[in-house]
């Protein structure tokens, strides 16, 4: 009810504000602004509280810690429901802490894994490219008064955001991923938070046990595009940024020919964030891994050979993300299977599937 | 069973369940859950004895109506059947659901196979006996226009394993070919299907638990993620 009188209240509002901020150098009431000031504030601030996560049907509640100590972020989130489960991070080193038995594990385990590529070149300030930012009103969350914006995606091929931001600090309160038809896939809703107080260092801490599994991410160096395709065995021509070579085996066997791969088509702004490949020793198969964003959302594509006995297409969702796996369209020699993973719509996921291909055919 | 799972199966009755309602259901199936399948035929029998008519309709498997869902089928035998039925005043059938069916026209694909695969992690089968028919690129990205019951072949109502097969005559296909509403362990090539999309989605929540910064919620989302109980 309150939001209605917001609301009505708001078209003066709006026009007050414009004035005001046509009178002003700084456009403080400027959505952008507040952008930027929200990805400080995650960032630089010192918070801990506890959040609900809303997704796919589910409800987990998680509390977290954030601090900066010494120039360097230390983050602490842990999962208050079900299986136990925490994320940790000391500056650029993450680690899940997960108890045994934790399907986690075995996930992590079934692809082949690796350090996880740089991501690099899409640091945006503000409001990125496609989408179009509005104020639209105040509310109050986890107690405190927030300022609400709004997120629409100038095509429906991605998705859309509300965001609370907190008035004073412009931390992120609560945030929806909104659908084409404007219900929330997902959301994320402090429901209580302390902002700027002391944060122990034991609130930072991961938990400790004989019986934790420690799995960390691990961010690969950063390194050259040429160094890169250098590291493949045999390496051939230099690696495109917007390319990827899908990993040899150290002895190529003859059918096992490097394929570079590249998106036929993507969402308008979308550009690559990162590119990765990953080796297993005892896996003769490697993943090739290109990730996409437009500055808001992002999805990766992951490239392996085709096992035996491929099934058509696998479609699955989990809250707003969704995963497609089907073999690559393109002719290759081989078959291939391309899976795309991201919080888009499921079209947009198929299209980027159905059109990836291989970049090397001019080599041949 | 939950007022909830109730509440969602009336509103799979009326054409309207959005997709927690039809996860629910689904995830509902997939536990075994004690007389889904008992509650929906008595809804479906309450709603042809509201519309005068007992024992004129056949009754509808469940999975059926899972696979139609959000779907435009202005004919479809779900209105003909439940029409009047939403506007009387059945307590057992909501009636307040006016949400309307803003996902229809040119997200009808989109909708339709996220609601077979939403939450509960349905799956198709390849492979097997009834492999099912992949939809061009265009055509799953063609709008569906066509309705939906008509290409559906019925499913075996003591098989809910069976495939709501995708026909290739026309755009009718919908992908429902992607619509396995499995309550069947599957086999052992699609559980390891299943567990590298399952393990991608990780990988991709951890990129961006690494990468971004936007705080919390990539955080969130691998710490939450459950996948597939």
């Amino acid at each position: 009810m309150n939001q209605q009188v917001c609301r009505s209240g708001f078209g003066l509002t709006s026009v007050l504000m414009l004035l005001a901020a046509l009178s002003s150098p700084v456009h403080a009431e400027d959505p952008g602004v507040w952008l930027d000031r929200m990805h400080t504030a995650l960032a630089e601030l010192s918070y801990h509280g506890e959040f609900s996560y809303f997704h796919g049907g589910e409800l987990a509640s998680l509390s977290i810690a954030h601090a900066v100590r010494d120039g360097v972020r230390h983050e602490r989130l842990v999962h208050l429901n079900g299986t136990p489960r925490e994320v940790v991070r000391h500056g650029d080193k993450v680690t899940c802490v997960l108890h045994p038995g934790d399907r986690l594990i075995d996930l992590e385990e079934s692809v082949p894994a690796g350090p996880f590529a740089q991501s690099y070149g899409r640091v945006l300030d503000g409001l990125p490219k496609g989408y179009r930012a509005m104020l639209t009103g105040e509310d109050r969350i986890a107690g405190r008064m927030a300022v609400q914006l709004r997120i629409e995606p100038e095509e429906s091929d991605r998705y859309g955001y509300r965001l609370w931001l907190d008035r004073e600090t412009a931390l992120l309160l609560r945030s929806e991923l909104l659908d084409s038809s404007d219900k929330p896939l997902e959301i994320f809703q402090f429901v209580r938070i302390e902002i700027g107080g002391p944060i122990e260092a034991s609130m930072l801490e991961a938990s400790k046990g004989d019986h934790l599994v420690m799995h960390e991410l691990v961010k690969r160096e950063r390194v050259a595009p040429g160094r890169m395709a250098a590291e493949r065995a045999g390496a051939a021509p230099s690696l495109a940024v917007e390319t990827l070579a899908a990993a040899a085996s150290p002895a190529p066997a003859p059918e096992g020919q490097d394929v570079e791969w590249e998106a036929g088509w993507l969402p308008s702004g979308f550009a690559m964030a990162s590119a990765d490949i990953r080796r297993v020793p005892s896996r003769p198969d490697s993943v090739a891994n290109l990730v996409y964003s437009d500055g808001m959302a992002t999805f990766s594509v992951f490239l392996e050979r085709a096992p035996a006995n491929l099934a058509p297409v696998h479609v699955a969702r989990h809250g707003a993300t969704v995963a497609v796996m089907r073999p690559v369209a393109a002719s290759t020699p081989e078959p291939w299977l391309v899976t795309v993973v991201g919080e888009v719509p499921v079209e947009t996921a198929e299209r980027v599937a159905e059109h990836v291909r291989p970049r090397a055919a001019a080599d041949d | 069973m939950s007022e909830r799972l109730r509440e969602s199966l009336s509103a799979l009755m009326d054409d309207e369940a959005d997709d927690l309602e039809l996860g629910r259901i689904l995830r509902a199936m997939d536990s075994g859950e004690a007389d889904l399948a008992g509650t929906w035929s008595r809804y479906q029998l309450v709603s042809a004895v509201l519309k005068g008519r007992p024992g004129a309709v056949g009754l509808r498997p469940l999975a059926l109506d899972l696979a139609t869902a959000d779907v435009d089928a202005a004919d479809s035998l779900a209105d003909d059947v439940l029409g009047d039925a939403r506007s009387s005043e059945a307590g057992v059938l909501s009636e307040s659901r006016n949400r309307g069916r803003r996902a229809l026209g040119s997200f009808a694909v989109a909708a339709s196979l996220t609601a077979v695969a939403v939450v509960g992690w349905q799956w198709q089968v390849g492979g097997e006996v009834e492999s099912v028919q992949m939809a061009s690129g265009a055509q799953s990205l063609a709008p569906a226009t066509a309705p939906a019951s008509s290409a559906l072949p019925l499913l075996r109502p003591a098989d809910q394993r069976g495939l709501l097969q995708a026909s290739e005559s026309g755009r009718a296909t919908r992908d429902a070919g992607r619509a396995q509403l499995s309550t069947a362990s599957p086999s052992a090539g699609d559980v390891d299907m299943r567990q590298r999309v399952e393990a991608y989605m990780v990988r991709h929540a951890e990129h961006n638990a690494l990468h971004s910064r936007s705080g919390m919620m990539p955080f969130a989302r691998m710490a939450a993620f459950d996948g597939a109980q």
